[in-house]
């Protein structure tokens, strides 16, 4: 069934648009540092962007740092909005159900399949952002040691390993946007309104991020620890808001997974 | 498998959508090798009893079988033996239709059996895909993209799926729909050969003619209540009167005083089972007889009369 | 029927859901056992502690909204932000604070071989030879950490001053907690909590509370704490290649005032002898102890009249004869009026009640009107 899925979602152009359009907002943004030669003044751009210019190796992970606040979490709600309330708008839910496929398994399937789609995103971020940052910008030695965000030297093979959990971490942490787009995706059979629904739910988590008054609920807030993925990169590795960014984002996928199993297994699917 | 267990049953299934009551209290019965025609108006019941019994609805009160297994619960075990078509077909449309076919296949695990072991390997699901396509006339276009399938070719598709593991039981919901008057014969042939290979099927249309031509039994569903479940030979039998029309209708009014059930212009019912001897006293009379037999009622004047006396009855009440 | 199994499903789900919010907070106040000893062996635990090896990660939030930004924009945002720090305690004159932000990191070392600051998204490291701590300098991050804050906060406690809170886990270790409350009624603090590890002593919360406040107005805690001595490897720094070193801190405010201000801070203020520390007579005083604390500079014209625009503009700024007052949380602020303080605008500022800096400003009034008749 999980094969099924994948087959269904990578054979599916709109899938390799999205990816397209990921890689497009950082390339974009390489061709004009490069273009320009301004980087952005400290603490007001993206991560790691400033450090680009030396070496451009380090565009991998600054690419990754510019489609994650926005362009990332809106690819994966769409994605999995479209999940279940796509196959009940075009009529397939029930062929599916009939088959016999369990809900269930439906369900898990068509995460595990938006979990794909989100890995394969993120890994096509960074090797583009890699390729293009040496292509565009700095063309320093790929053995260049890569400075810590806490001033020490790091080894090529270190930021090789803390680059693989990195994007580990993306990974996982979109997986609460994408359980909370499947929830919504089994509660309408309209793929946009699921995905809608996630976005806002998005836009509201980093809303309140911003708000002092709702300090009390920010540890709860999924994207609160989104960021936290250049924590790896501190030396030492700060594991702390990357443990809790985990935790985090495993309590939402079970308590939405849950919702959404509550509210599928026992719905009357009349599309 | 007990053999004496009818395919589909039900007994006093409820369906509540809100207030609205879609299904209300059917006993269906399907048995091994019918043909049961499931005739209703749009609106009466009839696509979410389907529904019901696949599962895909879950019932307000009521209990279905479906090879003796309760549904839904067992719907993993019954389910893939039983090939559907509910409310048209559909399909990805960015796939081809040989694709569909097999992502359909491999969504679910072919339960471990004596067939079903030996065939679930690629070859496997690769040869049963082209044998639905096969079945159903599209083999020539099974590369191609279901967006470009025509109305009739989705349909085609529809019932491909349905019969991809040859199932036990066929649940087809308007079947014909869209297709040309060449495809619905196909169809049709179609359904029969299954038939006498030993599939039940359940096949529910507005499609009076079809129906009949078709079906073995039929259920009759008005207003979320099966008003009529009866064997189509039964429903068709002689009425025990005789049909005479003549242009002598007034001298045989008079000849068969009393036994005349209604007239109509030229047309006599008359309360006789015999009609040879009918002919011969009509004849001995001298009146001409441009036609004459047992009358048979249509499937159309049954389902007009039960439908309409539940109306009436409603308005009564 | 499958309907049977209906109800409970959604009732299920969100009972998970409650529990698994609620994991966090139960884990926050889970009964830490042992009852609450006395305070004042704890208070003495404490400052046994002081100077212990520890290493940690901390969080400090401070509520008070200061209504100054320019010269002093530093000190707002310390005092009315969240600050994410990590830090390496060796010992006093060893030690690593990170200061972190969403992408880069502010690290500060104090090291045998000289004080290294290191920003990243500067790509820049700055090195003071010595020790390079000034004796006087604008609070930064390292000292919202909870051993330096209660350090500060407790240098003055007396025994009867403090009584005992109710341990809770800090960190996810049980620390045993104790309140301040201090006898100086010219004191804008009202009550200070510190929560102190049980197992090393070393303060791991300090809750700092306004006269009147129901919430802290200033809180620190630990939410990684380890009181081992960090390695040496967390320790040291060597400038990264390629990036721009500076030898010689540039002097803050308090640098540039103690240099340019020609204003001699009283040798004593609201009866508190000037800290004798400062090796300059100009610019800045400190006077004051325990949680009484109170710093006293004097501006150059141009700085205290930008400060004064936007203290007459703030909310609750309060105009007394010798200049204008502001009052947030514990924290006090007051501009004195030049025409008042012999041409010198003074900026008084620290735990003082608005009451506190009045006193302080009709002090400084007095004194200069004395200095001038003295002269004159």
């Amino acid at each position: 069934m999980i094969l099924v899925e994948l087959t269904k979602l990578f054979r599916r152009r709109r899938t390799w648009v999205a990816v397209g359009l990921l890689n497009l907002l950082p390339t974009i943004v390489a061709v004009l540092l490069a273009v320009t030669g301004i980087a952005p003044r400290p603490g007001q751009g993206p991560a790691f962007l400033a450090a680009v210019q030396a070496n451009g190796s380090l565009f991998a992970i600054a690419a990754l740092a510019v489609v994650l606040p926005l362009f990332l979490p809106v690819a994966v709600a769409v994605v999995a909005g479209e999940s279940v309330a796509g196959e009940a708008q075009s009529g397939t839910l029930r062929y599916l159900l009939v088959r016999p496929v369990g809900r269930t398994r439906l369900l898990v399937a068509k995460l595990v399949a938006a979990s794909a789609f989100v890995l394969v995103s993120v890994l096509t971020v960074v090797l583009v952002g890699f390729v293009v940052g040496r292509l565009a910008l700095g063309n320093a030695p790929i053995g260049q040691a890569m400075i810590s965000v806490s001033g020490t030297v790091l080894t090529p093979g270190q930021v090789a390993w803390r680059t693989v959990l990195a994007i580990g971490f993306v990974t996982f942490s979109m997986l609460g946007v994408a359980a909370m787009a499947l929830f919504l995706s089994t509660v309408t059979d309209s793929p946009q309104t699921a995905s809608l629904g996630a976005m806002a739910l998005l836009i509201g988590s980093s809303l309140l991020l911003t708000v002092d008054a709702a300090r009390p609920l920010q540890p709860y807030v999924p994207t609160r620890y989104w960021l936290s993925f250049v924590d790896l990169y501190r030396e030492p590795v700060l594991l702390s808001s990357i443990d809790r960014g985990v935790g985090l984002q495993a309590i939402y996928v079970v308590v939405l997974l849950g919702a959404a199993w509550a509210n599928f297994a026992t719905k009357d699917v009349t599309s | 498998m007990a053999g004496s267990d009818p395919v589909v049953a039900t007994r006093a299934l409820v369906k509540h959508f809100g207030p609205v009551k879609a299904v209300d209290g059917i006993d269906l019965t399907v048995d091994v090798g019918e043909i049961y025609g499931f005739l209703g108006a749009n609106g009466s019941g009839k696509t979410t009893t389907v529904r019901l019994l696949l599962g895909l609805v879950l019932a307000t009160s009521g209990e279905i079988e479906l090879f003796g297994r309760p549904m839904p619960r067992s719907g993993g075990e019954v389910l893939h033996r039983v090939g559907s078509l509910v409310e048209g077909p559909a399909a990805y449309g960015h796939l081809s239709g040989a694709t569909n076919l097999a992502l359909l296949d491999a969504s679910a695990r072919m339960p471990a059996g004596p067939v079903g072991s030996s065939r679930s390997g690629r070859a496997a699901r690769r040869a049963r895909v082209r044998d639905a396509m096969d079945l159903v006339g599209l083999g020539a276009v099974g590369r191609r993209k279901v967006s470009a399938y025509s109305l009739g070719m989705r349909q085609r598709l529809g019932i491909a799926a349905a019969l991809l593991r040859q199932p036990e039981l066929l649940v087809l919901d308007e079947p014909t729909n869209g297709l040309d008057p060449q495809g619905i014969r196909e169809v049709r042939q179609l359904l029969v050969e299954l038939n006498h290979g030993g599939t039940t099927i359940l096949l529910s249309s507005h499609l009076l003619a079809e129906v009949e031509q078709l079906c073995t039994r039929i259920g009759l569903l008005d207003r979320g209540r099966l008003v009529l479940q009866e064997s189509v030979d039964t429903l068709r039998a002689p009425t025990g009167r005789t049909l005479v029309v003549t242009p002598d209708a007034d001298a045989a009014h008079a000849l068969l005083d009393g036994r005349v059930a209604t007239r109509d212009g030229d047309r006599l019912l008359v309360e006789t089972t015999d009609a040879a001897a009918l002919n011969a006293r009509l004849v001995a009379a001298g009146i001409r007889v441009v036609e004459l037999g047992p009358e048979r009622r249509t499937l159309e004047e049954v389902v007009a009369e039960r439908t309409s006396e539940r109306q009436a009855g409603e308005v009564a009440r | 029927m499958d309907g049977v199994s209906r109800p409970w499903r959604w009732p299920a789900v969100i009972g998970g859901a409650v529990a698994l919010a609620a994991v966090p907070v139960a884990l926050g106040v889970l009964p830490v056992s042992g009852a609450p000893g006395s305070a004042a062996v704890l208070l003495t635990r404490i400052e046994a502690a002081r100077g212990h090896a520890y290493e940690g990660y901390a969080e400090s939030t401070g509520y008070l909204a200061l209504p100054v930004s320019g010269d002093f924009s530093s000190v707002t945002t310390l005092l009315g932000d969240r600050t994410q720090l990590r830090v390496w305690w060796a010992d006093d004159r060893t030690w690593r604070v990170d200061t972190l932000s969403p992408f880069g990191e502010d690290s500060l070392r104090s090291l045998p071989t000289g004080t290294w600051q290191w920003d990243f998204e500067d790509d820049r490291a700055t090195v003071t030879s010595g020790d390079g701590q000034q004796p006087v300098r604008m609070p930064r991050a390292g000292d919202l950490i909870a051993p330096q804050l209660a350090a500060r906060l407790l240098s003055q406690a007396t025994p009867e001053e403090v009584s005992p809170l109710p341990a809770r886990r800090v960190a996810g270790r049980p620390a045993d907690g104790l309140r301040l409350r201090p006898g100086d009624a010219r004191s804008s603090i009202a009550a200070v909590d510190v929560w102190a590890d049980r197992a090393s002593g070393i303060p791991v919360t300090v809750e700092v509370y306004a006269a009147g406040a129901t919430r802290p107005g200033l809180s620190t805690t630990f939410l990684d704490f380890n009181p081992a001595r960090p390695a040496a490897s967390d320790l040291d720094f060597s400038p990264p290649p390629g990036a721009r070193i500076r030898s010689g801190a540039r002097p803050d405010l308090v640098g540039t005032l103690q240099r340019f201000s020609t204003g001699v801070p009283p040798p004593s203020l609201l009866g508190y002898p000037r800290q004798p520390f400062v090796p300059f007579e100009q610019g800045v005083g400190i006077y004051g102890q325990g949680v009484t604390q109170v710093a006293l500079a004097g501006l150059p014209e141009r700085r205290a009249a930008e400060l004064r625009q936007q203290l007459q503009i703030a909310t609750g700024a309060t105009k007394l004869a010798e200049g204008i007052s502001v009052t947030v949380g514990p924290v006090g602020l007051l501009l004195t009026d030049p025409a008042v303080t012999a041409g010198q605008s003074w900026l008084v500022t620290g735990t003082l009640t608005p009451a506190g800096l009045a006193a302080a400003a009709h002090e400084l009034a007095a004194d200069a009107s004395a200095v001038q008749q003295g002269v004159g």
